[in-house]
Order: C-alpha cells, then structure tokens, then sequence
C-alpha cells in the first residue's frame, strides 16, 4: 500500500473545499419586504413534544403544538378569557355553580371527516382518568364528580359525572364550584378523542404524525422527532377563513446562545432569551415580555426551631432586596413580588388578584428585620441563629439566586447560611420529604386563579413543604373552595393571602417572565402566562 | 486465532452482564422518581403510578424482569416518551450523532496524520513547532468555547455557513470541526512521537544503510509500526466522539443521541438509562473487540503470541 503524503493532503483539501462550495450555494433566506405572507412562520421548540397524546401530555411543549392542531371546547383570547372554540357558545351553567351544559358547534370535523361529537369529549375524559393511560394531569379531571373515585381505583368510569347527552350536547357536573371551570377547558387535557381512532393504535396513537387526528387550526404534516415538526394550514377547520398562516416550520433547539445567533442569522422568527443577551435587544422593537403565572420563594421549613418563630421568618424575608435580586439574577422581564399570588392571576370574579389585594408584602427594610431578628430570637428562646442550610437547584438562576439570599441575609443580618445546590429531582425530593432548613422553591400555575398559589399552604395539603400550620388561614380556604358566589370567594382569598404576609410561611422573590424576541413582521401570536407557550391562530408573517 | 477470538467474546458478555447489573443498582438508588411533573403531583398520585408502572415491586423482580426483557431484545418503553420505545428512540437519534462522529473523526485523524508526520519528520524545525502548537491549541481550548465563537463568527456575523440545525450538508461543517479540534491535536501528538521513536530505531538505520529510498522508509516500515498506538486508541476515541457529540450536539441543535444521556439521568428515566448504557456499552466492547482483532492482523507477532498462550 503505497498512499503518498501528497495523495492523502489533496483528497482532504478537495472534501473540505467541496463542502465548503455546498455550503455557500445554501443558506438561509432573508426576509423581503415585499407584501404577502405565503412565507412558513419559522419557530422553535425548547425540546421534543413528549407526547402528542392529550390525555398523557404534560409539557408546555407537547400542550404548544396540541394547541394549534387540536382544539378544545373553549380557546383563551387575547386577554385571558374563554371564547368559544369547538362550543357554540359560553357554557350554561346551574347547580350553584357545579353543573355545566355545553352545546358543541355545527359542523366541525376531525381531519378524516368524521364529526366531532360530544361523545368523543366523555370519551376522552375517561380515559385521562383510567388509571391504567398513566396520565399526570388527571387531577384536573378529576375535578369533575366520580373522577377521583375513579382515578384513584375506587370508583368505576360510569359514575364519572360527565356525559354526552346527545352528538351535540355535553354535560358535567363537578365536586365543588370552580369559578375558572371555563376557561380550563381551553387546556388540552380536556380536548376530545376519537375512540375507535385511539384504539386502532393503541400504544402507537399519536406517536407519530400519521397517528394523529386534527380539529385545530393546523395539520402536523411531518414530525422528525428530536429535530422538526411541520404545521399545515388544516382546511377542514371550522374557522379556517381567519387562520392566516400557511405553513409553519418548528425546530427542536434549546441552548439559550444557540436561539440568539438562529434568530440573529434569520433562520428563526421567534426565540425566548434569557439574561445575557436581553441587554443588547431591549431597547428593539422585537423584544417583547411575557409575564408569567410562576413564582420563586424561599421555604422556611418550621420544624427547624429557629424556623418556627413568625417574626424570625419576618426578618429574612425583609432582610431580602427583591428588586435588586430580580434584576441581577433574573434580569429578563421578571418582577420583583407584592405578594404570593403572581401578577395577571385573575381572581375568578373577572379582576386580577393582584390589583384587587394589592401590594401586601413588607418592603424591603434592613434595619427593621434586624430588630424583628433580635425580637423573634428572644421569643423563641435563642441567643443565635444557627448556621443552616440553603437549598435550591442547580440550575444557573438557582444557583445564582441562592447566593444572592446568602449574601443578602450576611450583610443585613449577619446570618449564616451554607449553600446547597442539587439537582431538580433531589430538590422536589427533599422538598416532599421535609428535609430541609430553606429551600429555594419554583411553582407555575396550571390554572388562573388565585387557589393554585395558596392551597398548597394549607395545613393538610401534600405541597405544604415549610409545614405551616395556620387555621385561620385553613378555615379561609376551604370556605373559598366551597363558595359559588364570585365575589365572596375572591374576598375569602385575599383575607388568605394577608395572613400569609403577616405570618411569612415562605418568602416570594420572583414573579417570573419570559422575554421573546419576534421579528417585527410577524404579527398577533399570542402568548400566555401560563399551560402552553403560544398560540398562531391568528398569526400573519407579512 | 479461533481461540484468541472466543476468549475475547466471553470476556465481551461478562463485560457487559456486569455494566448492566451495577447501572441497574446504581439508577435506582437515584432519589427522586422517573415522573415528569413529580412536583405538582400529590404522594398518593405518585404512589398510584409507580404501581401502574410496577416500580412497587422489590427490586430483584424488577431486575430479573428486565433481564428476561434485553434477551428478548426489549429494552421498554421510555417514561419520558410514554409513546416511544426506548430501541425506536436509538435507532432515531443514533444516525445523526454518528454521522457527526463519522465525519469529525475521518477529517481529524486525516489532519492529526498529516500534522504529526510533518511534525516527525520535520523534527524540531519550524514546520514541527507551528503543528505541535495547532495541536495545543486544539486540545485547550473547549468545545462549549470554540462552537458558540464559530456559531457567532462563521454562521451570524460573516453568514457563511448556517449558525445551527442540521439541515443540509453545510449544517454538517462547524459543528464536526468543533468535534475535530481534540481528536486533531491526540493524533498528531501521538503520531509524532511514535513516528519519532521508530526512526529512531535499529532497524530503520538498517533500511537506511541498506539503500532505501526516503519515502520507502517512512511508508514501508515507519507508518506500519508508528501507526499501531493510533489503531489502539482509535477505537476508544471512537466512541468517545460519538458519544461526546453531548455538548455539540446542543450548541448547533443537532437531533442525536448525545443529549438524551444527561437528560434521561435528570429526569431519573430508567428505561432509557438502561437502554443508553447498554447500546453504548455495546459498541465500546465490539469496538475494542475489533481493536483487538485489528491489532491482531497489523502486528503478527501479537497475533502468535496471544494465540499460543
């Protein structure tokens, strides 16, 4: 074998130009000025959809493109609110607010041109429900009468209180009033299924996009896992004269860097950023925020004694500057927090929690906790606070926020706490379990109202990881949750929520936003607060 | 060599018996459970899944379940892609990882090649010292340093080539030279010194007082021998590569398998973990099983050796 050095040198030189050859002829294109919108929306997807399955989808990402080629009975607007989608119109509801009768529209089809009827709804109901489909949000089916039971293996599918009256009509009743009923059914664990479809695939239904049936907006026409997904405008959708977009084309990227130089480079339309490059876009017109229904606080675990006295939770929850910490460690939109219930929670009697309770947290104030300090220490019969241990993720933002505290809490207070940063499972874990001083603790709501940020404070309830222990606060709760009356409900909640400022259980630090960057020529996608990212109904690339 | 080769095979299954087994133990002793949103479920609602999913069950039932399983080829369907067997989401994503190992190892071992046989023969002249220093810089500097700056400069500022995605043949570029970078520096430095030492040798002063022209020398008898260090270690590298493409493979959004390894750990998927661990633990074993086998052909001398004992 007699290969010359110059022989192997040539054939790689030739390989690496001709690549490089290929490489120029390609490339992306740049958007023209020039009127009208056959362009494909490009977007991307933070990971791979893991299921397009609705009863068994869990992910913002699989709830993402379940929106826009599925569709439930309800579709949020603009603001926030419920209108009618596959319903012919908003819900009649009786029974103190418990018992729910919805008539489904005329002609609306699934992509095989069999109707959508109200039996493939209570089909697909009980099946999220049937222990056996494994799915993570049948909790909030089971909402409805029967559904725990049933759930839970007590109970039967018969006596789960939802039923299809007839093709066109559909009817539920729920264990107790849900003033945000409506606009949950926009979440797509309350779409419909066609039976005979999921049953033809069984464990292969909707694996794959030929295993899919559509009554959205769009048609997945190609899904290349882990690397692309392809939208198509769905011409049997009942409101397809208002859908705009032809086409839209979706990558799979999730590094932060990775989406700015995409977006930069105009292979992408949209991208989410975070902290380091929101500085250089913030003053463009792309840039846009979306504040969401997140918050982070701090959990003080009381059966640590020194964790057990109010005004000692007091003091390192005022020993915090939030605003400071917001912008240093967040830095993307996010708000520093007047309370425990994020902005643009609606209190389930058509106003914002927020707006209604106002600014309830104390302000950030040194001098004061310091004295609380030296007051609670006394209370609780302590000459020091001991060192404890501070816990969070190790994420970036955990792990910078976690020193943040700890050096806000050394140089107010002169209070010691080590740093302990873990892994996101280890930390639920620990969480679940109580083995913790303070953690550092993130919550997004799967629903719009205010019960979703403070139930998890009640003394019975398994999220109650700080172990708080209020009955006031137990007693306010559990008569909201048995109030039908909108207006005495939003009042029971926010007499809550000031016992939780008073009696500090945790520490909120963060109402989280995202930031967007969105080419200036693409208009009205819709993006929310909290359950799926976006929406591109009525999306335009012009 | 029948021998050599059988012993070789036993060694391959005992060798992977005993990574299955310590992986197995070892993942579930991981705090926390394979469930995605185990936050906002309640422990009752965690308690209810784990029995459908019979993680309830001791752990040896499990473990001989799932061994009944891989003899059957069955290596269970992900828990975090409850519609995907954990065998159809390999088969998916492996091609793009090894294409990029493929593609980065064949362009760097060429260069790596190059670099240090210029280096060896050139020895301690200038053509010596600019390869030596390529091949520093490339083992120094990071890939998750030197793809993002490549990303930036080739694909967003200067536009020539696209900034990430794996779309085309030109999307294959900057992330398999940002792969190459490491592999170029190992090979050349090791090519050099080994082509260094056997020039060095007797029997190269015999071939060249023997007459023996300069390139005669070096393909006939220095290649052949100082390439045998490079053959031991191409195998691991291999694999190293391809497996490797982790970080790559997120900086350019590559659809490989190269991510599904930290993800499936963090989110405690056991399925795929097992699965993982075992394509991968199987390729390295054939991988050095054929190393072995190569060796064997290349150097007679550890052919005969090994078959006599």
């Amino acid at each position: 074998m007699t290969i010359s050095k110059r022989f192997i040198a040539g054939i790689s030189t030739t390989a690496l130009l001709a690549t490089l050859l290929t490489g120029c002829g390609g490339g992306t294109t740049t958007p023209n000025s020039a009127g009208k919108s056959d362009k494909p929306l490009k977007m991307t997807l933070l990971a791979e959809p893991q299921a397009l399955d609705t009863s068994i989808a869990n992910a913002a990402v699989s709830f993402d493109i379940l929106n826009q080629i599925n569709e439930g009975l309800y579709r949020l607007g603009k603001d926030g609110e419920p209108i009618p989608a596959l319903a012919a119109a908003m819900p009649v509801i009786t029974n103190d607010g418990k018992t729910y009768t919805i008539k489904l529209r005329d002609n609306i089809k699934w992509s095989d041109d069999s109707p959508v009827t109200a039996k493939d709804f209570e089909y697909a109901w009980k099946r999220t429900l049937d222990p056996k489909t494994k799915a993570d949000y049948a909790f909030m089916v089971a909402w409805i009468k029967g559904g725990d039971a049933f759930m839970t293996g007590k109970g039967s599918a018969d006596q789960v209180q939802v039923k299809a009256i007839d093709d066109k009509t559909l009817t539920f009743t729920l264990e107790n009033p849900i003033p945000f009923m409506t606009a949950q059914l926009s979440f797509p664990v309350f779409f419909a299924e066609k039976q005979a479809f999921v049953e033809k695939y069984g464990d292969k239904y909707a694996a794959d996009a030929d295993k899919i049936l559509f009554d959205g907006p769009f048609t997945l026409t190609k899904w290349d896992h882990e690397q692309s997904l392809t939208l198509v405008k769905n011409e049997k959708y009942w409101d397809k004269a208002n859908v705009k977009l032809n086409q839209v084309d979706i990558q799979i990227a999730s590094d932060n860097n990775t989406l700015a130089n995409l977006y930069q480079s105009n292979a992408i339309d949209v991208a989410r950023i975070t902290r380091d490059q929101v500085d250089q876009w913030k003053a463009k017109p792309d840039y846009q925020i979306s504040p969401q229904l997140y918050i982070t606080y701090v959990e003080m675990n009381e059966s640590v004694p020194a964790l057990k006295n109010a005004k000692i939770r007091q003091a390192l929850a005022i020993a915090i500057d939030r605003s400071n910490l917001v912008d240093i460690v967040f830095h993307d939109g996010s708000q520093s927090p007047t309370g425990f219930v994020p902005n643009g929670t609606m209190n389930g009697n058509n106003k914002e929690f927020r707006k209604d309770a106002g600014d309830v947290l104390p302000k950030y104030d040194p001098a004061q906790a310091k004295t609380l300090l030296a007051e609670g220490l006394k209370e609780a019969g302590l000459t020091s606070f001991p060192t404890l241990k501070f816990t969070g993720d190790d994420t970036e933002d955990g792990k910078k926020a976690l020193e943040y505290i700890q050096g806000q809490w050394k140089q107010n207070l002169g209070v010691n706490v080590t740093v302990e940063s873990i892994p996101h499972k280890l930390r639920i874990e620990r969480g679940q379990t109580h083995q913790f001083d303070l953690l550092l603790f993130n919550w997004g709501a799967d629903y719009n109202d205010p019960m979703t940020f403070l139930d998890c404070h009640e003394s019975k309830s398994s999220f109650n990881e700080s172990q708080f222990k209020d009955p006031q606060f137990d007693e306010l709760i559990e008569k909201a949750k048995a109030e039908a009356d909108g207006a005495k409900r939003a009042q029971y909640l926010v007499e809550a929520e000031k016992i939780l400022a008073q009696k500090m259980p945790v520490a909120p630090v963060n109402f989280r936003a995202y930031s967007y960057l969105v080419k200036p020529n693409v208009k009205n996608i819709l993006f929310f607060p909290y359950g799926s990212e976006w929406d591109l109904k009525n999306a335009s690339v012009e | 060599m029948y021998r050599f080769v059988l012993r070789r095979f036993a060694y391959m299954l005992i060798t992977f018996w005993m990574i299955v087994t310590v992986t197995f133990v070892l993942m579930h002793n991981l705090p926390g459970d394979p469930f995605a949103n185990s936050e906002k479920l309640s422990i009752e609602q965690r308690a209810l899944l784990a029995q459908e999913y019979g993680l309830d069950q001791p752990i040896f039932v499990q473990y001989k379940d799932y061994l009944i399983n891989i003899a059957q080829g069955d290596l269970g369907v992900s828990f975090a892609y409850p519609t995907r067997k954990v065998t159809e989401i390999i088969k998916q994503s492996f091609p793009a990882s090894a294409e990029l190992g493929m593609e980065s190892i064949v362009f760097s071992v060429i260069i790596g090649l190059i670099l240090g046989i210029t280096a060896a023969l050139k020895h301690n002249k200038s053509w010596d010292y600019s390869a030596m220093f390529i091949a520093i810089v490339g083992v120094s500097i990071p890939s998750f340093v030197l793809g993002p700056v490549l990303q930036y400069l080739v694909g967003v500022k200067w536009g020539i080539l696209p900034a990430a995605l794996w779309n085309g043949p030109s999307s294959r570029i900057l992330p398999a030279l940002t792969l190459s970078f490491m592999t170029i520096a190992i090979t050349a430095r090791m090519m050099r010194t080994s082509m260094l030492d056997v020039l060095h040798a007797d029997y190269i002063k015999t071939a060249r007082s023997k007459g023996l022209s300069q390139s005669a020398i070096v393909l006939k008898h220095t290649l052949r021998n100082a390439i045998l260090p490079i053959v031991t270690v191409l195998g691991p590298i291999t694999v190293n590569v391809i497996t490797g493409t982790l970080v790559v493979e997120q900086i350019f959004a590559i659809p490989g398998l190269g991510k599904y390894f930290v993800q499936a750990v963090y989110s405690n998927d056991y399925t795929l973990i097992m699965g993982l661990t075992i394509f991968y633990s199987l390729l390295l074993i054939v991988v050095m099983f054929l190393t072995d086998i190569a060796y064997g052909f290349i150097d007679p001398r550890i052919r005969l050796a090994k078959g006599r004992n």
